[in-house]
Order: structure tokens, then C-alpha cells, then sequence
């Protein structure tokens, strides 16, 4: 995991045992294919090193590396002074003084995200990949903190981007036709909206809609937003089509179950519409105008929904953005479901992206996804609480008020903990400078420190240089919880008196297929 | 067959106003209301195609042999030099294009842009040949310009404000302190500055990172630049309806008036400057010091032609109609309602009727018309005797007259949202006397003619679709002849209808002098001697792609060509 720090190295090569190759870039993932060690002992220590990882991958899309390294560093300067007979209770409560020393340290020197390059920057150096990362920064700059993307994928090597105005959904025309041969989308001007939460089986469901849309006053054109409709629908809204009464199109959105219902829920927001379903009591055969929503534009394609310049209230929209918000802060940081109100926010902030990616090959298309989306969410938690020098730097100049903490240790003992940390904070600067290869550790180290704060080992070129100039940067957000998870996993190492081992006979070494 | 010979009439004094340049290997192109002509010292002008109807061309623009039209209802493109012309898509914006915009890699990627007024920024990606809205914080979406940068850098002069792109025109952002100002149109200068022109103010110099603003004292206070061009070598251009033409060679800092007349297109080359004024072109081939005007362009903007008693009508969507008399004198100019046109019927003897955005003018005695109904938007109208019937394009309302088109009444229109391209009374075969009358409605997105049939003009019977790409039905009463895509229906003396399929494309008109039957497709000139039943081609050494209109007119056969050309069959 070490050797996948910083982006000097190239990808981890996991060979499966159906014999088909993949590539491993980030700590997270190759934690995960490790599931069982052949020697007991050492397996239960990997397995909490694992853990570590992986909860760090899962939760903050970055720093699993940096966290693993701490951690063994934590631990091994730990164990030698707890074979010198330091109380490892003393240590473990000098290891969380030290920690909130470090934490404040390093919340003092964030600075917030000052330009797009920062965010490239950063992207690119966790991607390895500078044309994704430059893309990346740009979508983070442009769409903000509340950025979402949908990402399609190219069977060619291929990386671009697209803004789409207004809210986006994934969807479908709910019959052949709806798109008439030839063409790529239906475009409606000035539509009004029919949103239904159940199947529209019969002519009577869509009778009132219709009825509206063709009154002499209104002569608008018609999108029916609902899961399924009956042929007979299908086959009316045909003929509807043909006559020149109303210019009809129907829509079936991709998502289901309650994201499906949240998402109709967002179409009427922004729409001024009502979403229709007798479940709801609001039948769609009794429908009145005022629940018909109305927008701008809308535009139909094979696979999307877009609505541009809905009809909604901006106070109602603010109001449900702002409850979005509020959810964010209480869901993981990486999660599907944080994934899905990220979507929601940016549909009711008016704008996603969509990054357009390919590659030669399937697995390098995965690889490449997977670095995209993990370098997006570091990039929007950046724009949450800014940024600190990369590179193992922040960590550096932490060392002094950590050592200096020392001196409001409450017990005697605990000054073992706080400069086991100490210690420990060079490691992610030194396993960089290993990986680089071409400088030793301790030199490098010194050179470092001959410089002022804010100097660091730029492992692209091998020199000393201000870190946050070169745009070698780190996001705060994923500093602090790498070294909060590694002082936890060291903790918890350290103060754990019994291990319990299953018998030798009943583990056999696997692998993950 | 003995060889046509022809009688040609140009109305080259009327018209000919050039709205845009691009310069080219060789040549110009100056686009206007006639659609599109290309000049070249060896060959003069080249009149435009009219394969595509192009009704009013704002923008031209041409890079790496593509040269793109945008037109007041979207993008047509050519790589042929303008010889022929293909419709792009540009996913239902079909809001008129005021500038284009290439990617310096446009060789390479085929990015571009246009602007829009209404649809915003379209950006393509396949050199032209489709567009898609790129309005991603973009505020306005009634752009007036474009200016792309080295790299990706494209700055939008808008209704509201400038507006930057920093990612190829993806994305937008409002440029600082310009938010409420109107911007007809600006450059980029060699040493990076922008340079902008408000409407009816100084122009103003922005910094390269566009975060200041100076304003450009050398120029009036009151200048309303509409073209603004930075030409190899660093010399801009600059000019306007009011104060001329001027030009800088020290990036904008002094500048020098060239010509008071007005200016509205201005482009040129490393050798040569051309110049729109208000009408017609000039060139100067020595840095703007003295100028040549060119043969005038033919960009007339006729159409259709109405044969009269005495007279043909001859008029376009934007031009007002003139009488051409047989002895070759031409009457009138003046309007007869506000611009563009939709239509004209003849609907008595010497009279018309002429619909327009503010509804229908009756013309009885000179070119002065007259009100006679608000309803506007007619398209398609059909006269038989005192009784009339007029259609909109779509929806509305179907008017209904008695009394030859001086007094309407209105109905809802029985063809719903459908646009209608056909409305025509039959006549009986019996007494000629009214029959009962055809309408024609077009549905896009099926893309099929559905045939309306109605005894009283109240009560309507919707016949079977015909699958056309062409929007085009084409009709005649006497006799009865109705085209559908490239088939002929032509009723026969004894009442049966013969079917024919003549051709590949579209009719656009149909006319009788009393033995042959003349049809006008899209790409060639048909007769028939025997009632619709044979047919064969009338088109010999006739220009076949610059064919608008027939008529017959004194019992010969007249026909309309681009750029303000009539050709009058002498024998």
C-alpha cells in the first residue's frame, strides 16, 4: 500500500485467480483484494491495517496510503517504548493529546481553494493523469461545492466534458416513436408537465392532460413524465400527434423504488406541477391545470430527461436545496446515498456535468472511472474545508505544536505518546521520497527543513519547492481523517492485550476471484 | 423539340444589402437577404443556390473548407465553396444565428460555435454538421457575437453583458462589471486585449484576463459598431450604421475614419479588405486608402411571383413587392405591411392579397395595400371567384371571405398544432363552379402529408398520411393537379385522378397555360403536354440549383431565379 503513495509510482498489477489481470492505484482498493494472510498473527494485523484502509477509501475517496504508513509508524515507534516498559494507556492517551494538537495545527495552516488550477492540481496528482485532472478541477470550479457528474463511458480513448443546463435526468421514451426515426431527441418549447407516480394504463389517465394542452387558450405542447403507459395511451397520444391537436411525449424516468419518488418530488418542485398517483390521492383522472408543472424547455432523448427554466418557486427549491444540504452533512462522505443527493442538489442548482470517458481497453476505462470519481469527491470535500501544503508538508510542520503539547500532558507518561506521533508525522514525507527513489529519506528531510514552512519534496521532479506555489496540495478534509483513522488503528493495536486465532486447520489461504 | 430561348430582367437596383463576409481561397462570400453569392475577380459573382431556402443570411464564416451560413431559422453548411448547401441539425434552436466562432483546432477537433438570438450558444463538434445547445451559466440567451481565443478562451457579447468560456464554450461565467450593457459585437486584438463594442456607445478595450476596462477615446461617443475584425497582420476594422468605417493599426489606441457611409460587414485577408455599406460591397487592396465597389451583388431577395393582368408580382419573405409590366418597367417598393412576408394569392382581377406578421393587405388600385384582416401568420390561401379561405402555419385560425378578401371572418383552425402547407379550392368539372377545397397539413416528426378534404370549408375529412421528407405540396385548381413529395395527382376529364412519380424531390409550384402543365421541383423544371400523364424534363441549359418561382405571365412562361433574376420563355 505504501508504494502506491504519492504519484511517483505506477499501478499495483493484481493477478486474479481466473488469471485475468487488473490494476490497482489507490491503498483502498488493493486492502480490499487482501483477505487473508498465510501466518495467523501477522493476518490479524493486516486485517486491522485493512480495515483501516478500506474505512478510509470508503469515507474520504483518498489517504488510505497515507493512513496505512502512519499508522505503521505509530506503531512501531509505539511498540519500542512500550517494550521499554512505557504504560501503553499512558501512550494511547498521549498518542489523542498529540492528535488534537495536529488536527488544530493543521486547521490553522488550510487555506481555502484559491483557483481552478489548485483543483486540477490536486485531481491530477491523484489521478496521475494531467488532461483528467485539468477536467476534473474545471467541474468542481464551475458547478461548486455542490458539483454532481454522471459519467458516460467510450470505448475509445476519450475524455471530455459537458454542462448540462437545468436538471438532467437518466431516462427514456416510454414507446417507440416518441423519437422519430432519424432524430437523436424531442424538443418541447414551453411544455406543460404531467407527473405521475403510477402506470397511466388507460386513455382516461391521460384524457384531462391532454384536454388542457389542446384548449385554444393554451396550445402547449404536453410531457407525461410516469413508469409505464398501455399501448392504448401510446396509441392516442399517436394519433393525438397525427391530428395536430396536442404535441404529446411520454417519459419513463430510469431510477426506481424511492429514488423514483424523490425524483418525480423534484420534477414538481421545479416544475410548479403536482405528482399525480391515487396512492397519493391525487388522481391523475381528475387532474386540473393548476397541477400541470410548466418549464422553459424540456428535451427528450433515448437515454435523458432534461427541463430547463421549470416553473418552480425559488424560495420552495432554495428551501428543499437547503434540506439537501443539511442531509449531506449527516451521510458518509462517500456513499451511494450522498452520491444521489449530490444529484439531486446540483438538478435544483440548475446544472450537472457529464464527464465523457475512454479508454483502450475495459479495464483501463474501469481504472480510469474509478480514479475520476474518487479524485471528484476529493476535489468537492477541498471546496468544503480547503486545502494544506501536499506532500506529506502539513504533516511536517505540525511536529512542533505536537512536541509542544508535551507540556500540558495532564499524566506522567503520556509525553510518550504525543512524541510517538511526533515521530510519526515524517513517515508520509519519507515513504514519498522512498518512492521516488532518487533521494534518501533523511536528506531529503533536512533539506526540507532548511527551507521555510511551506517547503516540501516535489516528487515529480525530485526537488525542494513551496508546495502550495507548485499547486501541490493536499485537501485538509482527507489529511485530518488520515491521520485521525491511523491514530485509531495504532490505538487500537497497541491496547489490545489478547488475540484469539482460529485453529490452522480451518483457514485456508484465498484470494479475492 | 426546338431549343428555349430566354428573355432576362434583373432588378439589380433593388435590394442587394450585404448583412455578412467571409473570406475565403480566392473570393468573398456576402450573405444578405437573398441567401448567399461568392465574388471572385475571375469570375465575378456566382448568384446563390437554391436548393435551401435562405431567407435572410446574418452570419457567414469559413475555415478549413467549410463555410457556414446562419440564417434567421438556423445553421446551413457548405464544402464546396457555397455551390450547394446541406441543412445542419441543430436540435429544434431554430432561433436566428448572429456569429460563429471556430476552434483554433478546428482542423482537428471540428468544434465551433454560433450564436443565437433567442437559443443562445450552439456549439458543434463534428465540423458543422449538428449543434447543441452550450448554455451552461450563460444568463442571456440573445447573443449577439462571438470571439474565440488562442486555446479555449471564447468571450460572447450578449443583450446583458459579456460572458466568458474559459473551457471552449461549456461553460460560462458573467465578466465582471458589464452586466445590463448591451454588446453588438468584439474581437480579440494580437497583444490580447478584447475589444467591445456597446451599442450606441464608445467602444471598450478589456484587459487580457478581462478584469478592466478602458474606454477607446479615439472613437465617437455615439458609435454603434455592428463589425469589428482584427485582420492578419494586426489591422482592425471597425464599423457601424451610423459613423462608418475606421481602422487601427496600433492595437486599437488611434484610429482612422476610412468612410462616413455606414458599415455593416467588414472582413478581409493579408492582401484585401471588403466592406458592406448599406448597399452593396466595396474592396480595397491597399490597407483602406481607396476602394473599389464591386458589381453588385446578387442577393435580391425575391421569391414567388403572382402574375397579374398587366403585371407579375415579384416579392420574397423579406422584400417588398414590385410590378414587373411587359414592356420591362418596374412600379413600387413600398411596403405594404411590416417585414417578412408569408404569402401572396391573386384573388381578383388585377388584385392581391399579401399576408404578413400584422395579418392580410388587400393591393386593388397601385402598390398601396390595405388592412383587411388581423389574423397573422397565413400561409397557405385559395381563391375562387368572391369566395376565399386563408390558413396559418399553425394553429390559429382558418379565415373565410365573401366578398373577394375585403372583409374576413375567422373560424378555429380544424387542423390543430399541424402546420399547414396547402389550402386550395376545386373547382366542379361540370361548371367550374366551387367543388369542395383540398388542405395539406405536414407532420415533422412523422414526417408525412396528411390531405384534408372539406364540401363547405367547415367540416373536414382528414385523408391517409404520405410518408415525405419534404414539407413542399404544391397545388393548382384549374386543373386540378395536387403534388405530394415527388408524386403528381392530376385530375382527369372524366374525374379520375392520375398518379405520377416524377423525379426525386419536391414540387414547389404548379402552373397551366392552357396546354402544357408546368412543374417546379426543388432541382429541375417538368412539363406535361398531356394532362399529367407523361412528363418529361424542360430544363435544358437552365440553371436547375437557382430556380425559385414560375408563373406565366402574357402567355409565356416566366421564371424566377436567385439574386433578382427573371428569364422569360421567348420561344
Amino acid at each position: 500500500m505504501a508504494l502506491t503513495l504519492g504519484p511517483a509510482n505506477g499501478p499495483v498489477m493484481n493477478a486474479r485467480e481466473d488469471g485475468s489481470v487488473e490494476l490497482l492505484t489507490d491503498a483502498g482498493s488493493i486492502a480490499r483484494r487482501i483477505v487473508e494472510m498465510p501466518d495467523r498473527g501477522r493476518n490479524t494485523g493486516a486485517m486491522m491495517l485493512r480495515n483501516l484502509a478500506w474505512r478510509m477509501h470508503e469515507q474520504y475517496g483518498d489517504g488510505a496510503a497515507t493512513a496505512a504508513v502512519l499508522a505503521n509508524a505509530i506503531v512501531r515507534e509505539a511498540v519500542k517504548r512500550i517494550e521499554a516498559g512505557v504504560d501503553p494507556v499512558h501512550l494511547r492517551t498521549g498518542l489523542e493529546h498529540g492528535l488534537g494538537a495536529a488536527l488544530a495545527e493543521l486547521e490553522g495552516m488550510a487555506e481555502p481553494v484559491k483557483s481552478m488550477k489548485d483543483l486540477s492540481a490536486t485531481a491530477t496528482s491523484m489521478t496521475g493523469d494531467l488532461e483528467l485532472g485539468n477536467v476534473l478541477g474545471e467541474i468542481v470550479d464551475i458547478l461548486g461545492p455542490a458539483a454532481a457528474i454522471t459519467i458516460e463511458e467510450f470505448s475509445v480513448p476519450f475524455l471530455d466534458r459537458e454542462y448540462v443546463e437545468g436538471a438532467y435526468w437518466r431516462a427514456h421514451p416510454a414507446a417507440r416513436g416518441m423519437i422519430p426515426e432519424g432524430r437523436t431527441e424531442v424538443m418541447l418549447e414551453r411544455p406543460l408537465i404531467m407527473l405521475a407516480d403510477q402506470d397511466l394504463d388507460d386513455v382516461d389517465d391521460i384524457q384531462p392532460a391532454l384536454e388542457i394542452a389542446a384548449r385554444p387558450d393554451c396550445k402547449r405542447p404536453l410531457l407525461i413524465v410516469a413508469p409505464k403507459v398501455g399501448d392504448n395511451v401510446v396509441q392516442m397520444i399517436a394519433v393525438n400527434q397525427t391530428r395536430g391537436v396536442v404535441n404529446a411525449v411520454v417519459a419513463g424516468l430510469n431510477s426506481i423504488g424511492i429514488e423514483l419518488t424523490t425524483d418525480l418530488d423534484d420534477v414538481a418542485l421545479l416544475t410548479n406541477g403536482n405528482v399525480l398517483a391515487e396512492m397519493r390521492g391525487t388522481s391523475p383522472r381528475q387532474l386540473q391545470p393548476a397541477q400541470l408543472g410548466s418549464a422553459r424547455k424540456a428535451m427528450l432523448t433515448r437515454d435523458s430527461l432534461t427541463v430547463v427554466g421549470g416553473n418552480g418557486d425559488p424560495t420552495l427549491i432554495a428551501e428543499r436545496a437547503q434540506e439537501l444540504r443539511n442531509q449531506l452533512t449527516r451521510t458518509a462522505p462517500v456513499s451511494k446515498e450522498r452520491d444521489a443527493l449530490q444529484l439531486r442538489l446540483a438538478r435544483l442548482n440548475g446544472g450537472t456535468a457529464i464527464l465523457k470517458i475512454g479508454a483502450h481497453s475495459r479495464t483501463e476505462l474501469v481504472q480510469r472511472r474509478s480514479e475520476a470519481e474518487k479524485a471528484f469527491r476529493a476535489l468537492t470535500g477541498m471546496l468544503d474545508e480547503g486545502v494544506v501544503p501536499g506532500g506529506g508538508t502539513a504533516y511536517l510542520q505540525c511536529r512542533d505544536k505536537v512536541r509542544a503539547a508535551r507540556e500540558t500532558c495532564a499524566l506522567a507518561g503520556q509525553e510518550h505518546g504525543v512524541d510517538v506521533l511526533a515521530a510519526s508525522l515524517t513517515a508520509p514525507f519519507a515513504q514519498l521520497v522512498r518512492n521516488h527513489g532518487s533521494a534518501h529519506p533523511a536528506l531529503a528531510l533536512a533539506d526540507t527543513e532548511s527551507h521555510s514552512a511551506g517547503f516540501g519534496f516535489d516528487v515529480l521532479t525530485g526537488s525542494i519547492v513551496n508546495m502550495r506555489e507548485h499547486g501541490i496540495i493536499d485537501s485538509l478534509h482527507v489529511t485530518k481523517g488520515a491521520l485521525q483513522s491511523a491514530v485509531s488503528a495504532a490505538v487500537a493495536l497497541l491496547t489490545t492485550n489478547v488475540v484469539i486465532l482460529p485453529a490452522d486447520d480451518k483457514r485456508e489461504h484465498r484470494a479475492t476471484p | 423539340m426546338t431549343k428555349s430561348k430566354w428573355e432576362l430582367f434583373a432588378f439589380d437596383r433593388i435590394g442587394g444589402w450585404v448583412n455578412s463576409l467571409a473570406v475565403g481561397p480566392g473570393g468573398v462570400w456576402a450573405g444578405g437577404l437573398g441567401g448567399v453569392a461568392r465574388y471572385s475577380d475571375a469570375e465575378g459573382w456566382s448568384p446563390p443556390n437554391s436548393t435551401i431556402a435562405l431567407h435572410c443570411v446574418i452570419s457567414l464564416a469559413y475555415r478549413e473548407g467549410v463555410l457556414l451560413a446562419g440564417h434567421e431559422s438556423g445553421i446551413v453548411r457548405s464544402s464546396d465553396g457555397g455551390k450547394t448547401w446541406e441543412s445542419t441539425d441543430v436540435g429544434g434552436n431554430f432561433s436566428t444565428t448572429t456569429a460563429f466562432a471556430f476552434s483554433p483546432r478546428f482542423a482537428e477537433e471540428g468544434v465551433a460555435l454560433a450564436s443565437t438570438f433567442g437559443s443562445g450558444v450552439l456549439r458543434t463538434t463534428d465540423g458543422g454538421r449538428s449543434w447543441r445547445p452550450s448554455n451552461f451559466g450563460l444568463d442571456d440567451h440573445e447573443v449577439m457575437s462571438l470571439a474565440w481565443q488562442a486555446r479555449e478562451s471564447v468571450v460572447a457579447a450578449t443583450q446583458s453583458g459579456l460572458f466568458h468560456s474559459p473551457n471552449g464554450g461549456r461553460a460560462w461565467r458573467t465578466v465582471p462589471n458589464t452586466n445590463g450593457i448591451v454588446f453588438n459585437t468584439l474581437t480579440w486584438l494580437p497583444d490580447g486585449a478584447l475589444l467591445t463594442a456597446p451599442n450606441m456607445d464608445r467602444p471598450r478595450l478589456f484587459s487580457p484576463d478581462l478584469t478592466e476596462w478602458e474606454p477607446v477615446d479615439a472613437l465617437p461617443g455615439t458609435m454603434d459598431a455592428w463589425s469589428i475584425t482584427t485582420l492578419p497582420g494586426g489591422m482592425i476594422l471597425l464599423g457601424g450604421g451610423i459613423r462608418g468605417l475606421w481602422v487601427s493599426a496600433d492595437s486599437a489606441r488611434s484610429w482612422t475614419q476610412l468612410w462616413q457611409r455606414g458599415c455593416w460587414s467588414v472582413t478581409g485577408d493579408g492582401e484585401r479588405i471588403f466592406a458592406g455599406p448599406s448597399n452593396g460591397l466595396a474592396c480595397s487592396k491597399d490597407r483602406g486608402q481607396t476602394w473599389t465597389a464591386l458589381p453588385h451583388p446578387p442577393l435580391q431577395p425575391f421569391h414567388w411571383m403572382l402574375p397579374l393582368d398587366d403585371a407579375i408580382v415579384i416579392a420574397g419573405v423579406n422584400a417588398d413587392p414590385i410590378l414587373h409590366f411587359s414592356n420591362g418597367e418596374i412600379e413600387g417598393d413600398d411596403h405594404l405591411g411590416p417585414l417578412p412576408y408569408f404569402g401572396f394569392w391573386k384573388n381578383g382581377p388585377g388584385s392581391f392579397i399579401a399576408s404578413t406578421e400584422s395579418g392580410l393587405f388587400l393591393y386593388e388600385n397601385g402598390i398601396e395595400g390595405q388592412d383587411v384582416a388581423n389574423e397573422d401568420g397565413c400561409t397557405q390561401a385559395t381563391f375562387l371567384g368572391d369566395d376565399g379561405w386563408a390558413g396559418a402555419t399553425s394553429g390559429g385560425q382558418l379565415l373565410r371571405t365573401h366578398d373577394g378578401g375585403r372583409t374576413w371572418s375567422g373560424s378555429p383552425s380544424p387542423f390543430g398544432n399541424l402546420p399547414l402547407v396547402a389550402l386550395q379550392a376545386i373547382p366542379n368539372l361540370e361548371d367550374g363552379q366551387f367543388g369542395y377545397l383540398m388542405a395539406a397539413t405536414y407532420d415533422e416528426r412523422n414526417r408525412s402529408v396528411k390531405v384534408w378534404r372539406s364540401d363547405d370549408g367547415e367540416r373536414w375529412t382528414p385523408g391517409a398520411d404520405s410518408y415525405t421528407p419534404w414539407s413542399l405540396v404544391a397545388t393548382l385548381g384549374e386543373p386540378a393537379v395536387v403534388t405530394v413529395g415527388s408524386v403528381i395527382s392530376t385530375r382527369q376529364s372524366d374525374g379520375t385522378w392520375n398518379q405520377s412519380t416524377v423525379g426525386e424531390t419536391a414540387f414547389r409550384r404548379l402552373v397551366f397555360d392552357g396546354s402544357t402543365l408546368y412543374a417546379l421541383a426543388v432541382d429541375a423544371l417538368w412539363r406535361s403536354d398531356h394532362y399529367g400523364k407523361t412528363w418529361s424534363r424542360d430544363d435544358d441549359e437552365l440553371p436547375t440549383n437557382e430556380m425559385l418561382d414560375i408563373a406565366i405571365f402574357d402567355g409565356k412562361l416566366h421564371l424566377l431565379l436567385t439574386g433578382g433574376r427573371l428569364l422569360a420563355r421567348v420561344s
